[in-house]
């Protein structure tokens, strides 16, 4: 510093040429896309940041959060932001052999050469990307040994709400809501390095922005686990070592949602994507209260955008990208309050330009069908529904809210309007489940079956396709269900065998998530640092890219698990005592410890709570604790009110 | 309704973009046209998509000079504006030179421009002008062969087909020496027998050098009309 201008690395990127010839997929490699930000446009800047997804380009290049921080930073003059993703197998073992470092796609910077490196965290199984990432870069791996050369590593995303597995990797966390957060942190670290202060300095100042964790300055103690023995190690929990180090770091929040732009400046690329549309985000949040669903905890309140807003967002985005099919993305888009106006709006301005929308999710009911048909048109592929547990008690007991009356208008109404394809999600394993619940998951769709076969008038043949698909629940922090366990191997194969008993020999089509992976992504997702070492260790034993099915390696993970004394077996299905403090019982997405264990309480009896989107509130305490409130369009009412 | 027009593009294809793959082209052209709003027709049908034809594939890695591409328009459109607008709409090394109309019953552009001239860089760090000897040589022997062997992969089964040059490459290779790097030019025919692939020609002549060359850039300088 001060650096005047960034240029394009055409030495880096001539090094890079006969490597991208050779693997799959060069375009990944290529940047330079329509909607990408060019140094000439940065002739102001004298801070470089560089935003980090921690797996293939084409699944980093439609996440969302990545897009709208990279417009936001860069909509900053001072402020170049460009992107980096972590190169497939194929070419890390190139750049390897080349001794080529991570390079950034718009100016193939080395990425050990910029100020600012924010990884994205979007889930457990990218753990070991982000050190493949990192040592692929020439970063040093621990925070402690990086120096004042080094940029400063940041973390974002729904893992940093319980960062500590991460902990010693990163310089810093944002837990929440990044819009304002990460321009904030940018510029406070630009002035300090202009004006000469140290790493250290630095990293103590951003320690007092509200929604930064910063992991050095907080020291751990080991909490041991009932039930394990002593040779195994318990997890941490982090308590600050400075009395100016705020001891619970509460997540940044955005109350005036709709007023933040709706369509961030888009890049759109060669390759194709995993969703290759534009994307326009409706709301944020989802209050439906499923027990054993994180987002639904960590992104309250629920915040709409006006229907005009959202209008005027998808023309001029599909104008300004080419695409001819957005979709209105949020996590529950269909309890959107003017969400049927809009669809109809739509399909007017939409007739007969072969454009169309999509929606991500459907809600289980006879709304949630008319609501499909109305984004589907005349394709219908298949429909999506996610009951997730086979009898009502169950459901209850989850507050899934919904019931089997509602699934089966659900599915009637789909074939009348046309639909003879259905995949339905459940989970086994979990809390409190028996038996009886599992085997209630086959008789279910069995019924489900018959009547989607007899709603099928009769001049049309009778085919039906009947997908399920059976996950493994695995306990979240920040949810009602964070002190469970997993259950224990023997159970789940006993469990398997009575779902798989009460299925039909033929028809449906039955699928089994694999479920060494969820036991990995258990122990990390409520892990202290003690799992640092642990995914460290798995990553020198060869794992990476561990959420792609054909690259998991449980053998690296669970050697790694014995070496470090976190054996992943019996760690997955050991029960937190509630009252103790957890791992990430240092930072706070609102929602409060008391609320958590009266709903895990409730579970216990199958006792529902509503949505207070549509509803009184339920004292969950994000309201309270972040001075914020839900804010629809209109007021939210129920499908029976609706219809 | 009535043919409407055909607008056809020249553009060309600079730099990182040679690596896309044809298909990654076409889709980012089709793109680049809907971001301009030309007013493209489209193909009637269940799910209709623009009626827009595009010339013979470049190998990935290789750039282009002048790609064509042709467009039918529902309506008129002056094709100096109409080139504006594509120019706006695109990325810079994938950037629309030329526009003009041709006949709605016009030969596809394959058809129209069956000769490709190529243009290939081999970097030199030593002396350039052993490198342009060694090249020449290596040319020679396989000009002296007549054909190249490609694999055909097929699901599983591969199998091993020659490619002669006889009929295919029209200009033989060209050499000259510049600063630090040697340039080579050629011409190829792509009929329907199967064109000889220049990647694929010019790696099998490096493979006869002791040291290879580095290619460091292959261009399609110009799609030509016959004769
Ligand atoms: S505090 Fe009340 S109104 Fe606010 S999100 Fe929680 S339950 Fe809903």
């Amino acid at each position: 510093m001060p650096k005047t201008r960034f240029a394009v690395n055409d030495d880096l990127w001539n090094q890079f040429a006969p490597l991208v010839a050779r693997v799959e997929k060069p375009s990944r490699y290529l940047g330079q896309e329509w909607g990408s930000v060019e140094p000439s446009e940065k002739s102001d800047a004298d801070y470089h940041a560089v935003l980090v997804y921690p797996d293939t380009y084409e699944i980093g290049q439609a996440n969302q959060a990545i897009a709208v921080l990279y417009d936001c930073l860069n909509a900053n003059e001072r402020i170049y932001c460009e992107r980096a993703y972590l190169p497939w197998v194929d070419m890390i073992t190139a750049m390897r052999a080349s001794k080529l470092p991570l390079a950034s796609l718009e100016t193939y910077t080395p990425v050990c050469d910029f100020d600012f490196v924010g990884i994205t965290l979007p889930h457990e199984m990218a753990s070991t990307n982000i050190l493949e990432f990192l040592d692929l870069s020439g970063i040093a791996l621990h925070a402690c040994d990086r120096t004042e050369d080094d940029p400063l590593v940041f973390g974002g995303g729904p893992l940093a709400y319980n960062p500590e597995p991460l902990a010693s990797f990163f310089d810093a966390f944002f837990i929440g809501e990044g819009e304002e957060l990460d321009l904030e942190v940018a510029l406070l670290h630009r002035r300090m390095k202009q004006a000469g202060a140290s790493r250290e300095q630095i990293l103590r100042e951003l320690s007092h922005v509200e929604g930064v964790y910063v992991p050095s300055l907080y020291e751990t103690h080991d909490q041991r686990i009932e039930g394990l023995s002593s040779e195994m190690r318990g997890y941490t929990v982090a308590q600050p070592r400075f009395d100016d180090v705020s001891p619970r770091v509460v997540k940044r929040v955005i109350q005036e949602f709709d007023t933040l732009k709706a369509l961030p400046r888009l890049i759109v690329p060669y390759s194709e994507l995993v969703h290759d549309r534009l994307a326009v985000e409706i709301l944020r949040g989802c209050n439906r209260g499923c027990r054993f669903c994180q987002a639904g905890m960590i992104y309250r309140p629920v915040r709409e955008r006006s229907a005009d807003t959202i209008i005027s967002a998808v023309a001029e985005g599909l104008a300004c990208t080419g695409y001819d099919e957005v979709s209105l993305t949020s996590l529950s888009s269909t309890d959107h309050s003017t969400i049927g106006q809009m669809l109809r709006r739509l399909n007017t301005r939409f007739y007969g330009t072969g454009k169309s929308v999509s929606l991500p999710s459907q809600r289980v009911d006879a709304l949630g069908v008319e609501l499909a048909r109305l984004a589907a048109g005349e394709k219908k592929g298949g429909l999506t529904l996610a009951p997730e547990a086979g009898t009502q008690r169950m459901r209850d007991s989850i507050n899934k809210g919904v019931t089997e009356d509602d699934l089966m208008q659900a599915v009637i109404g789909a074939v009348e309007a046309g639909w003879r394809g259905f995949k339905l999600y459940f989970m086994i394993g979990l809390p409190g489940e028996t038996d009886e619940d599992v085997a209630g998951i086959g008789a279910l769709c069995k019924r489900v079956y018959r009547a989607a076969k007899d709603a099928i008038p009769d001049d049309q043949p009778r085919n039906i396709r009947l997908t399920v698909s059976v996950a493994l629940f695995i306990p979240k922090p920040c949810t009602p269900f964070q002190w469970d366990g997993q259950i224990p191997l023997e159970e789940i194969q006993h469990r398997i065998e009575v779902l798989r008993g009460s299925f039909p020999k033929k028809g449906i089509d039955l699928r089994w998530h694999d479920s060494a992976t969820s036991y990995v992504e258990a122990v990390l997702a409520r892990g202290g640092r003690e799992c640092a070492e642990l995914i460290e260790q798995a990553w020198k034993n060869g794992a990476r890219f561990d959420a792609w099915t054909e690259q998991f390696n449980f053998d690296a993970w669970q050697q790694a698990g014995q070496a470090c004394g976190v054996p992943i077996m019996q760690r997955a299905v050991c029960e937190y005592e509630e009252g103790a403090l957890l791992p990430w019982s240092h930072i706070s997405c609102g929602v409060s410890e008391a609320f958590l264990r009266s709903e895990r309480q409730k579970a216990h009896e199958a006792m529902t709570t509503p949505d207070c989107s549509f509803g009184p509130c339920s004292q969950c305490g994000v309201c309270q604790d972040l001075h914020v409130h839900n804010s629809t369009q209109v007021k939210r009412v129920l499908p029976e009110a609706r219809l | 309704m009535s043919d409407g027009f055909r607008l056809r593009v020249k553009y060309e294809i600079r730099g990182r973009l040679a690596y896309l793959s044809h298909l990654e082209t076409i889709r980012s052209m089709e793109r680049v046209v809907r971001r301009a709003g030309l007013p493209f027709a489209v193909t009637e049908g269940f799910s209709p998509h623009m009626k827009v034809a595009f010339g013979p594939a470049l190998p990935v890695g290789a750039g282009s000079a002048g790609e064509y591409l042709d467009v039918r328009l529902q309506s008129y459109i002056d094709a100096e504006r109409a080139l504006e607008r594509l120019q706006l709409a695109a990325p810079r090394n994938l950037m629309p030179l030329e526009c003009f109309y041709v006949d709605v019953r016009a030969d596809a552009i394959d058809v129209t421009y069956p000769l490709s001239l190529w243009e290939a860089e081999f970097s030199c760090d030593g002396d350039v002008r052993e490198m342009l000897e060694a090249l020449r040589c290596a040319f020679g022997e396989l000009l002296e062969k007549g054909y190249i062997e490609v694999i055909k992969r097929k699901g599983r089964a591969e199998k091993v087909k020659q490619v002669a040059f006889e009929g295919r490459l029209i200009e033989a290779p060209v050499f000259s020496a510049e600063d630090t790097c040697v340039v080579m030019r050629f011409s190829t025919f792509q009929g329907n027998e199967g064109a000889l692939r220049p990647d694929k020609f010019i790696d099998a002549a490096l493979a006869l050098m002791s040291t290879p060359a580095r290619l460091v850039r292959l261009t399609r300088q110009e799609l030509r009309e016959n004769g």
